[in-house]
């Protein structure tokens, strides 16, 4: 199993930094498929970018997050702690299911979560005494493979 | 992090092609480029991928967001060229089903 880790500022910017590490992650464990790379990066940055768009501060501390991946031939494996005021995210109440019927219908925002959610495997929120805690998890298709067999 | 090229083709579809990353830094620019068409009198529009490496949710809202504001005008928005991470996204979302890409911009229109 190999591991890899960033601490970052909760700012836009960070999200660059989210696409490093995980560019590195490819680089070093090569065999990862397409999909499994797409769902994991996908989920990874919807939840950087909800850290860092809507957690308000919980002191005077700016918000800081960090990050720590695994990645083993079983899953991809992620946590992102950060400093928030925590948010208690419900995300059952994240669906992805709209009325598609009419453009009007169909919203420019409020998905990020729900996509989230239908990339992973395993997607849970806690909230903690000083922050928050996301857990995000790809099952490897191998895994599957193994399981199904 | 992000480039915008566009130009207009001779039947007078605009194209935009976001080069890098759309995401919540990015998105706005892709909202910025597609409305400044749509003022100019540019209604059909293509929007193509082939160099978007990434989208996330705020990049599809600008999409949407912009396919709402062609048809209103009387245009269109397509999408052109996906890579594999923008196709997967589409289909996860199921906004595939109104935001149907075809494999090159001549095929749009």
């Amino acid at each position: 199993m190999s591991r890899f880790s960033l601490r970052a500022d909760g700012v836009p910017e960070s999200l660059e930094l989210v696409h490093d590490l995980l560019d590195e992650v490819w680089e070093s464990e090569a065999g990862i498929d397409l999909m499994e790379r797409i769902r994991f990066e996908t989920a990874l940055i919807e939840v950087a970018s909800n850290i860092i768009e809507h957690s308000k501060p919980a002191s005077s501390d700016p918000i800081r997050f960090r990050l720590e991946l695994e990645c083993s031939p079983e899953r991809l494996y992620a946590e992102f702690h950060d400093n928030a005021k925590p948010a208690g995210i419900d995300l059952s109440a994240a669906p992805l299911q709209e009325d598609l019927s009419s453009l009007d219908n169909i919203s420019s925002t409020g998905r990020g979560l729900a996509l989230a959610k239908v990339a992973l495997d395993e997607f849970s929120y806690a909230k903690l005494v000083s922050g928050n805690k996301w857990t995000l998890m790809c099952k490897r298709n191998a895994s599957q493979d193994t399981a199904g067999s | 992090m992000i480039e915008f090229i566009n130009d207009t083709l001779a039947n007078g579809v605009g194209v935009i092609r976001p080069i890098g990353r759309l995401n919540m830094v990015s998105a706005p620019h892709l909202g910025a480029n597609i409305e400044a068409l749509i003022n100019g009198g540019t209604v059909r529009l293509v929007v193509d991928l082939a160099g978007t490496d990434f989208i996330d949710s705020s990049g599809l809202g600008a999409l949407i967001t912009g396919l709402k504001k062609s048809r209103q005008a009387g245009g269109d928005l397509r999408l052109a060229n996906p890579t594999p991470q923008i196709t997967a996204v589409l289909e996860m979302t199921n906004l595939n089903r109104v935001l149907q890409p075809v494999a090159s911009v001549e095929e749009a229109y």
